[in-house]
């Protein structure tokens, strides 16, 4: 069975980096990028099975990549800036909300429970 | 916090974003791809491009807003009709104490059930980049960034 896809969007390079290593290291497939162009692309062309995105990026929101994308993507919010309404955007869109700093054992707790949720609690219809 | 108003008193569009309907003179392109289903979302729009062509991207967006659909140079009627569309107009030219109060207003209940599709003709995230507009007013301005 091939392991689970995940895309990390995070403008932050010791951020994607990180992230990276730790989805590796726990078995997943990750990948990630620096840009909402770029992850906008690759969500068009092969969307993975998880997303992981930053709100800030440059200058766009990254929940824009929730709500364009043409299909259900389970995905966690990661942000170094707690916004409740932006929380609660987030949360109505089935994305779980977390702000840096994230332990590694509470995101891949997240991880593995976005990634076994029921296709309609996993994100966004 | 008193602050001006340039809206007009019926919520119609400011002089310098008149509806343009039938104006040929209309420049900019077609919408972004997809823009009618974001708009559907109710999240808050930032669209940013030329003055004509937020004014043809207003005219062709607006069967998929919320009614009632308000007009305001800055947050005034922000609730005079809870759960409506506002569309905020120059939103590249508040002050400190504007955005302020913005963000205030957003930050209430009656706020955040009020989709506000803010409309800048220069690029907005240049004035985040020179602390010239707080980033965090931007980001919940922008759940959905269109660029025409």
């Amino acid at each position: 069975m091939r392991p689970d896809r995940v895309l990390i969007v995070d403008d932050d390079g010791a951020t994607r980096r990180g992230l990276v290593q730790l989805l590796a290291q726990a078995g997943y497939d990750a990948t990630a990028v620096g840009t909402f162009d770029e992850a906008r692309r690759i969500i068009g062309a092969s969307p993975p099975d998880l997303l992981i995105t930053d709100i800030r990026l440059e200058a766009y929101n990254g929940l824009q990549l929730i709500l364009n994308s043409p299909r259900t993507i389970p995905t966690i919010v990661i942000t170094g800036f707690a916004d409740p309404v932006l929380e609660a955007e987030a949360r109505r869109g089935g994305a779980a909300y977390l702000v840096k700093p994230v332990q590694p054992v509470e995101l891949l707790e997240v991880v593995a429970e976005k990634l076994a949720a029921p296709h309609s609690q996993r994100g966004i219809q | 916090m008193r602050i001006s108003s340039k809206a007009s008193p019926r919520g119609e569009s400011p002089a310098g974003l008149q509806l343009a309907a039938s104006d040929s003179r209309v420049q900019g392109g077609p919408p972004p791809e997809g823009w009618t289903s974001l708009i559907g979302t109710r999240a808050n729009v930032l669209v940013t491009g030329p003055a004509e062509a937020l004014s043809a991207f207003v005219r062709d967006a607006r069967p998929a807003m919320r009614e009632p659909v308000r007009w305001a140079a800055n947050a005034t009627l922000l609730h005079s009709q809870p759960g409506h569309t506002l569309i905020l107009t120059d939103v590249n030219a508040l002050d400190d104490a504007g955005q302020q109060w913005l963000m205030q207003q957003l930050n209430e209940p009656d706020g955040a059930d009020t989709q506000v599709i803010s409309l800048s003709s220069v690029p907005l995230y240049s004035l985040v980049e020179t602390n010239r507009f707080d980033a965090a007013l931007y980001y919940r301005l922008n759940t959905i960034h269109l660029k025409i």
